[in-house]
């Protein structure tokens, strides 16, 4: 069959809207891609000196020195969606039945952003360890900050370690 | 036998049981319709057998030794032989009062500290009755007290202490005393007509066999009258034993801590279970797992 007027234009139709939805596809797949390598990169903090940074799928970012002191920072959905006192409080619950919490702060991160820190201790291992847990609460994720190690080998570190929790980039 | 009655118990000048009198009373009373009996009221030593006392042992109270002479009025209703004048006592010669020998043990209290001056007040007062020691230990003491003052003795012993006990026994010697009055009489007599008997002896055996018997009735002359003589010295003067203890130190009891329990601490709070795995990852043996 020979194509008609009428069929030109209806395949003329046929082509303009094909065309079309390849081009919203194409503006959906860049704002994805614009929004997972841009706007919501992996919370990060700057590595105090003697530390090392380690790549791994448990943290957000993780960094060790050579004591096996260790920070590191992940961040969860913020679901079900609670404030800054509903998941400070959660995580120090489930936290106290194994440490003894030392020391409740109110901390800010370089950001601006408001946290709660809680430092305990315990007996890992047969030896003393510190343990921080710091908590942000930003957007929809909820970020938790974590700094622990030997006491023997945390306590000296802890002017670097403060500052390293609070560099905490937030994403 | 001999008769014994022991009195527990009593309280201080409540008189001890005097064994004895009642039963030699109601004997008399079956024979005298209404009488009236006249006894010193003091603890007799009815002495009527005659024995002369004043070589006794121990110095018997005149009292004691004495011949009792029961005086009885007696009143008669009616016919006999003819009315007797109330007042025309009648002698009943032979009417024997028991023989008693009164034995006192007492335990007294006295405050700490005490113990040897009281001991020493104890033997005073014995002496100051006509009393003499007896024996002594640290915290005992006994004496001997005329027994015509035995309850007087005691009060006096009440006086220095707080009596804890008390116990006084009288044991009548009674038939046992006029056993041996008679067989001593006896014995004299038999004693009397063997010196006649040896006075008698035309031969020197037969002065011999008298002889013999003579030394052995004399030895048992010597026993008896040895035995009465304790006797009456058992029934003159009574044993008082007091044993004196010092009267505990009351020692105030400590004040009274009252403890208090402290409450049972309530259990812990229920932990909030929320359906989040990663809140039960957070901690140390997460973050220091480098692996």
């Amino acid at each position: 069959m020979k194509p008609t007027m009428n069929n030109v234009k209806k395949n003329s139709k046929s082509h303009e809207g094909r065309a079309m939805n390849h081009f919203a596809q194409a503006v959906l797949r860049l704002v994805l891609v614009l929004a997972a390598f841009g706007c919501a990169h992996p919370a990060h903090f700057a590595t105090p000196p003697g530390f090392v940074s380690i790549e791994d799928d448990a943290y957000d970012f993780r960094a060790t020195n050579a004591d096996g002191v260790v920070l590191g920072v992940r961040a969860m959905d913020n679901d079900p969606e609670g404030d800054l006192a509903f998941w400070a409080g959660a995580i120090d619950r489930r936290l106290r039945q194994r440490y003894e919490a030392v020391e409740v702060l109110e901390v800010e991160a370089a950001t601006g952003t408001s946290g709660i820190q809680i430092r305990y201790q315990t007996d890992h291992g047969g030896r003393l360890h510190r343990y921080w847990a710091t908590i942000f609460v930003h957007g929809d994720r909820v970020y938790l900050v974590e700094a622990g190690g030997d006491a023997e080998f945390f306590d000296p570190q802890v002017a670097d370690v403060e500052e390293a929790v609070l560099s905490v980039d937030l994403g | 036998m001999l008769g014994q009655s022991d009195a527990y118990g009593g309280g201080p000048g409540e008189p001890y049981q005097d064994v004895g009198a009642a039963t030699d009373a109601d004997a008399m009373g079956a024979e005298v319709a209404a009488s009236t009996v006249t006894n010193p009221p003091a603890t007799g030593l009815a002495a009527t057998s005659g024995e002369d006392a004043s070589g006794d042992a121990g110095g018997t109270p005149p009292n004691l030794v004495a011949s009792t002479v029961n005086t009885v009025t007696t009143r008669r209703g009616g016919g006999g032989d003819g009315e007797r004048d109330p007042n025309d006592p009648i002698q009943i010669p032979d009417l024997p009062a028991p023989l008693l020998i009164y034995t006192a043990d007492m335990r007294i209290e006295v405050p700490a500290g005490e113990v040897v001056t009281t001991i020493e007040r104890i033997i005073e007062g014995a002496v100051s009755f006509g009393g003499y020691l007896a024996g002594r230990t640290d915290t005992s003491v006994s004496v001997r007290v005329p027994s015509r003052l035995f309850r007087e003795s005691l009060a006096d012993v009440e006086q220095l202490g707080d009596v804890k006990s008390r116990r006084v026994t009288a044991q009548d010697v009674s038939e046992e005393y006029h056993d041996l009055d008679v067989r001593l009489r006896n014995l004299r007599g038999l004693r009397e007509r063997l010196e006649s008997f040896l006075a008698r002896a035309t031969t020197i055996e037969e002065a011999l066999r008298v002889q013999t018997e003579l030394e052995r009735v004399s030895m048992q002359i010597d026993q008896a009258e040895g035995r009465l003589r304790y006797l009456r010295s058992r029934v003159a003067f009574s044993l008082v034993t007091i044993h004196v203890n010092p009267a505990p130190v009351v020692v105030a009891p400590p004040e009274t801590t009252v403890v208090v329990e402290a409450p049972t601490p309530p259990p812990p709070a229920r932990l909030l279970d929320l359906p989040i795995q990663w809140l039960n990852d957070t901690g140390l043996g997460r973050l220091l797992d480098l692996t």
